[in-house]
Parts: C-alpha cells; sequence; structure tokens
C-alpha cells in the first residue's frame, strides 16, 4: 500500500541541535574543498568520525546504556541533513551509525549489544555491508557465500563485491547462506558480523571512475567464525537485510549527493555575477525540486517516528531523490556551457566533472531503480 | 471541520460531474444552474472571515477544497472563485455574488483602441467576473461587457475582450497586486494536483482491468514501473499542494508558492504522457474521460506562471541572499514551518 504523504514540521527543539551541529561542522570542515565534500557519504576520514564520537553525536539513536544519546528519527534527520548537506567526510561511520548499530540493537544477543555498540558510539568499530557478490548484485537472494555450521562455530567461504569501505572496516555484517541451495533463494539465508581482521579474510580495494577507492573485494577462505558470529536468527537473514533497506532508504542521503556542487555553483555565480534569467532558472528550478524532495523525506521520518513503516514510500522518495541529484550536474553544465566568455574556477570544473561521472552510482547503491520501481507497483497491488 | 467540508463538496461535486459526463460542456442555463447549486451549498464563503458569513478558512484547512475542483473537471473556477473572494474582502471591495476568474498572463490592454484583449482566459465564456492583472494593477471586468471572440475546444479556455471603459479600474495596493497574481498561482496549481489524482486513480484502474496477451497490462513489468514513476511525480505534486497552502492565513508565503507552482508545472507533461501512454488509444477518444483531466493538467502548467517562471522568481531570491547557503535556506525560509 502506498499511503499519502503528510507535509510533517519538525519539533521546535531540534533548531537548537541543528545551531550546534552547523558550527560544529563549519569549525571542523573548514579545509574542505568543494571537490573533497562532493564525495558525501563516501568521503572518509576517521579523524572527523572522531570528533563527532566525542561531541557524542555517534549512535545517536541508540539506547544510553550502550553509550547513545537515545534521541528520535527526528534529531537523526537532522544530523544526517547537516552532515550531508554540508559535504561532511561522513563515511567511516556512516553505516555502523545508520544501519549496523540499528540492527544490532534490535536483533542482536544482549552480549553482542554491550560488545559492538559501545564501540560504535565511540568511533572505534566501523562497519561494512556485505551483500552483492560477483554474481550476485540485484538478485540478492541468489548469493553463494556460505558460513558452515562446525563445532568451533561457522566456517566462510565465498567472496563479496562492491562492499563500501571494506578496506577501511573494521567489521562486515555479511549476508550469508547458512543452509540449503542457491535455488532455496529467500530461505536458509542468514546475517553473520565478520572480523575483518581474521585470517583467511582478503580485502582487495576497487578504483572507481573517480579514481577513488571507496569499495572493495572481499574474499572469504576457510574464515573460522565464533558462535556468536551469527546475528539475530539462522535463517532470519533475508527479512532482516529487508528492514535494515527501509532504513536506508528513507534518508536525507537521497537528496542531497550532488550538494556540495550546487553550493559551489551558487557561490561562483555570486563571486562572478553570473545572474542571467538562464542562471535564475536553472537555480531556482533545482532549489524548488529540493525543497520539495525533502519536504517527502521528513514526512517518512515522521511516519517512522510513529512507529510506522513507510518502506514502499521510502523507495518512491529514494527513486524520486536519486533523479533530481542525478539531474543537477546535467543542468549546471548545461547553464554554464551557454556562455562561452565566463570562465569557471578550477574547483568548480573538478567538482562538476566528478559528480556528473560518479552521479550513476547514486541510483544503483541501497536498490536499483528496477528494484525500487518493482517494489512501488507490489505497493500499488500491480504485483 | 475542514474534513467535514470536504466531503460535503466531494459529494456535490461528484453529483455534477456525473450530470455532465466529466465534460465542461453546458449550456448557459446548465451553467447557471451549477453555479447557483454550489452557491445555494454556502461553500463559496468558506474563506471568508466569519464575521462576514464565512467559515474563516486558511489555506491550510481549504487546500484539499481546491484540488476537488480538478479533481472532478469541474466546470466552474471554484479554486479561483473561493479565493477571489477572499481577496476582494481583504481589500475592502464588494464581492459579487457570481463566479470569478483570477487571470495574470497574456492580457493585452490597447489604448489606441481602447480594448483589453485576454487571448487565453480560463472559463471565459462562462465565468461571471474575471481579476485581471495588467500594467501593475488590477481591474475587474464581467461577462456582461464582454465579447468573446473564440471558445477553444472543450471550453476549459476563451478568448475575450472588453472595451477599455468597461474594466473597473481597482484602487489597491502593490502588496494586493502582488497577492492576486499569488493566488491566481495558487488556484492553477491544487486545482492541477487534483486533476492528476484523477488521472492517476484512472490509470491504475485502467492497467488493472484492460487485458492483453492474456494478462491485465499490470502485470507488465514494462507497464508497472511506468506506474511507479507516475507515482513519484504525482506524490511529488500532492506534498507541493501541502507546500503551497502551508498558511495560517489566505496569502500563500511568496517562496512556497514559487516552489509549488515549479514543481507542479514540472511534472505536469510527465503524469500526463504516462497517463496516456498506459491508455493506449482509447485516451485519445472523445468518449472516454481521460483526456478532460489531461488537458487541464497540460493547460493549467502554463496558466498564472510556467515552471520556468517561478524557477526565476525563486532563483532570483537565491541569488541574493549573499552568503547564505542552499542547506540553511532549505532548512529555514524554504521549509514550511
Amino acid at each position: 500500500m502506498l499511503d499519502v504523504l503528510d507535509l510533517a514540521y519538525l519539533p521546535q527543539e531540534e533548531n537548537q541541535f541543528r545551531r550546534e551541529l552547523r558550527a560544529f561542522i563549519k569549525e571542523a570542515t573548514q579545509e574542505m574543498d568543494a571537490y573533497a565534500r562532493a564525495r558525501s557519504w563516501m568521503g572518509f576520514d576517521a579523524g572527523f568520525s572522531k570528533k563527532l564520537a566525542a561531541k557524542g553525536w555517534l549512535g545517536l539513536t541508540l539506547p544510553k546504556q550502550y553509550g547513545g544519546a537515545e534521541k528520535g528519527y527526528f534529531s537523526r534527520f537532522v544530523l544526517s541533513e547537516e552532515l550531508l548537506g554540508a559535504g561532511a567526510p561522513v563515511s567511516a561511520h556512516w553505516i555502523a551509525d545508520r544501519q549496523s548499530g540499528p540492527l544490532i540493537l534490535r536483533y542482536g544477543t544482549e552480549a553482542q549489544k554491550q560488545f559492538y555498540l559501545p564501540k560504535i558510539c565511540q568511533g572505534e568499530a566501523f562497519f561494512c555491508i556485505g551483500m552483492s557478490e560477483p554474481n550476485s548484485g540485484s538478485d540478492l537472494a541468489s548469493i553463494k557465500t556460505r558460513a558452515q555450521k562446525n563445532d568451533k562455530g561457522w566456517l566462510l567461504n565465498g567472496s563479496k563485491i562492491w562492499t563500501t569501505n571494506a578496506h577501511q572496516s573494521h567489521y562486515m555484517i555479511a549476508l550469508v547462506r547458512t543452509s540449503g541451495e542457491a535455488g532455496d533463494r529467500h530461505k536458509g539465508l542468514s546475517q553473520v558480523i565478520v572480523d575483518l581482521s581474521l585470517p583467511g579474510v582478503t580485502v582487495r580495494p576497487i578504483v572507481d571512475v573517480a579514481g577513488d577507492a571507496h569499495f572493495s573485494e572481499v574474499f572469504f577462505s576457510d574464515v573460522q567464525l565464533a558462535d556468536d558470529a551469527l546475528i539475530g536468527n539462522e535463517g532470519d537473514g533475508w527479512e532482516q537485510v529487508n528492514a535494515e533497506l527501509a532504513f536506508e532508504r528513507s534518508g536525507p542521503e537521497r537528496i542531497y549527493s550532488s550538494m556540495a556542487l550546487v553550493e559551489c555553483f551558487l557561490k561562483e555565480c555570486r563571486q562572478q555575477g553570473w545572474q542571467s534569467e538562464r542562471v535564475q532558472v536553472t537555480l531556482g528550478g533545482i532549489v524548488a525540486r529540493l525543497a520539495v524532495l525533502r519536504t517527502m523525506s521528513l514526512a517518512i521520518t515522521s511516519k517512522l517516528a510513529k512507529g510506522e513503516n513507510p518502506s514502499v514510500e521510502a523507495s518512491l522518495v529514494k527513486d524520486y531523490g536519486t533523479g533530481l541529484e542525478q539531474d543537477i550536474p546535467k543542468l549546471i553544465a548545461d547553464c554554464m556551457g551557454e556562455y562561452p566568455e565566463w570562465t569557471p574556477s578550477v574547483e568548480l570544473i573538478k567538482t562538476l566533472a566528478l559528480v556528473d561521472q560518479v552521479c550513476p552510482s547514486y541510483s544503483l547503491r541501497g536498490g536499483t531503480r528496477e528494484i525500487l520501481r518493482g517494489i512501488i507497483a507490489r505497493g500499488l497491488g500491480l504485483r | 471541520m475542514d474534513k467535514l467540508f470536504d466531503e460535503a463538496v466531494a459529494r456535490l461535486f461528484a453529483d455534477m460531474s456525473e450530470k455532465s459526463d466529466h465534460s465542461l460542456d453546458l449550456s448557459c442555463a446548465d451553467y447557471e444552474a451549477a453555479w447557483s447549486e454550489i452557491a445555494a451549498s454556502g461553500f463559496l464563503d468558506v474563506m471568508l472571515p466569519e464575521e462576514k458569513g464565512g467559515a474563516g478558512l486558511s489555506l491550510k484547512e481549504a487546500g484539499n477544497l481546491f484540488k476537488l475542483e480538478g479533481y472532478f473537471n469541474l466546470p466552474v473556477p471554484f479554486a479561483s472563485t473561493l479565493l477571489a473572494r477572499r481577496w476582494l474582502d481583504s481589500n475592502g471591495l464588494t464581492v459579487p455574488d457570481e463566479s470569478i476568474v483570477m487571470a495574470t498572463m497574456g492580457v493585452q490592454v490597447s489604448e489606441g483602441q481602447g480594448q483589453i484583449v485576454i487571448n487565453k482566459l480560463p472559463f471565459g465564456h462562462r465565468a461571471g467576473h474575471f481579476l485581471v492583472l495588467a500594467r501593475q494593477s488590477c481591474y475587474l471586468l464581467s461577462q456582461e461587457k464582454a465579447v468573446v471572440n473564440e471558445i477553444y475546444h472543450t471550453g476549459l479556455f476563451a478568448s475575450v475582450s472588453w472595451n477599455l471603459e468597461d474594466a473597473i479600474r481597482l484602487d489597491v495596493s502593490a502588496q494586493a497586486v502582488e497577492s492576486l497574481r499569488n493566488l491566481a498561482a495558487l488556484a492553477a496549481l491544487v486545482s492541477s494536483v487534483g486533476a492528476m489524482e484523477k488521472i492517476f486513480e484512472m490509470t491504475l484502474e485502467y492497467a488493472n482491468q484492460r487485458q492483453q496477451f492474456g494478462r491485465p497490462l499490470s502485470k507488465f513489468q514494462a507497464i508497472q514501473h511506468q506506474i511507479s514513476v507516475l507515482a513519484e511525480q504525482v506524490w511529488a505534486a500532492r506534498m507541493a499542494a501541502q507546500i503551497a497552502c502551508n498558511s495560517n492565513g489566505y496569502l500563500p508565503d511568496p517562496n512556497l508558492l514559487a516552489i509549488a507552482k515549479y514543481q507542479v508545472s514540472f511534472v505536469s507533461d510527465q503524469v500526463a504522457d504516462i497517463a496516456h501512454a498506459v491508455h493506449g488509444a482509447i485516451g485519445i477518444t472523445e468518449e472516454y474521460a481521460l483526456h478532460f483531466y489531461t488537458r487541464r493538467v497540460r493547460e493549467f502548467k502554463s496558466e498564472a506562471g510556467t515552471q520556468s517562471y517561478w524557477a526565476r522568481e525563486l532563483g532570483r531570491y537565491v541569488l541574493k541572499q549573499e552568503g547564505e547557503s542552499v542547506l540553511s535556506m532549505l532548512t529555514g525560509e524554504l521549509c514550511p514551518g
């Protein structure tokens, strides 16, 4: 069912939090140019993550007993928005904070919670998520990596690919087969936490079109995991992963990926006196679409805060949002190219080229367009 | 309170829509009958202050009512009349009983020929009165004095002329002139979103019902994905309507209005295109009602300013806020509070 999205408002008390955050981020990122900021949630800086942890802003929604701040969804929205809107280098802790922490809180044993959650809150445990495999992309249920039960726990064999930050993380939460065969699809899948320093784990970074290495290939060769590597219930991996993805799909990540470019362009328009009608139309259109998407994302946050599960609506906002993120570099490039006498700065040229080239990934990560449109269609009762 | 209004108005309009078979094709007598029915219901005054016999509804409360005009393809300018009545009253002017259209685009004033001509005027041959914006002034024109030059196909718009001497120049502030421009855009965008909701429902229903290759269209992935995209656009437009109506008074915030009108105009053609693609040839026929709604959506995207017009307004504002980042605007004045 695709529910209506009602306009939602951030609680007043979030304003103070936003001001604090904004001042801190401004100070902590003052050395970064637009080219660095344009990495958005792919920008890795463990030092920055530690600084956020010191402010108490990692594990924002986790309970205090595990080192969290016990804040709600609206605070989390504001935190994400301020960090991503500024292009702060959040990648080191992003997945632990957004997905792994809440997953462990929800499905983990008390011992697992006590072991991992404080480390996440202190910025000492960075996580990656092992989902895709060389032959399993959108068809996630066809994965072949297997954890075989043995007397010491689980013996892990197989490989993962396109794993964001695997080479810079301490742990991976991997979706693996613990029983049955690939043909059993969703049945027999489980999630395990893999300590990436264990013998038998090989991580090989993959260089992307921007010259960055933010994702990796990971090989498991007879990696011995302890009994308590299993997170949640054996065989419930598919359901757990989907709950996690609903979370991943709903946030400001799907609006602000091209924000560093927008800010850079606006700054340059003001500095260079680019004020033509074409510039006004380009900027106004981008800002209008950003504003509408932001209210849609906030409406979903409000549903989460009410305890609803807006997974179909989140898919809708993600698909629509990544469309704008990908249109932004094209709109800006087209506008700039209309004026032969303009002399854009090196910073703007570099930033535009980067976003232009990497933006196809925006609608791949966290579920492709095709997967999301399938989810929406199911929500509408078409399948 | 407002929910009750919504339901009562929706019932009345559903009846009217059924009677006219979704069309705007009414005789003069039918138009007057339809108008008296709406007027007798008392709904026209819901935005007037309580001391004037109204219900004092704000935009936030009345927003859904404006959508109904488009959703039922009403043959009368309902949204425009409600807003115009409030605008007239707030500016100390007499509120007429007949329907009122606000027109802000393409108004030609020719001193030499002593004429005002508007070649594309919504409900131009039907509405009782017209609040017209030209040369930074507001004029009140009436149907009685109008010369209808042409009624465009299906009767949503007409070309109309007046003798200049029959135009009543209204003595209002520059601010009121600006408000009129914004209210015209608001009426256009919100009623259009109502038509989009209808289009979305019709498309979903048709895809589920129409069989090809031995199964409903809705079972084909290529169709599913088109409808998913349609849903995204309609949902964004619905949100835009809420953004525009996020006001406790009767005037929209100018920046929020610009955002909303941009968004609705931006998706208009895409919404109509997908609906027609899914419907196939039947959607192009006169007998099937889809075209009434897609025509509204396509035509109203330009009424009171296209996406580029409103993007320019917003872009000009954004450029002027020296030192302010896009993020601070999005989370500040451009955020419906």
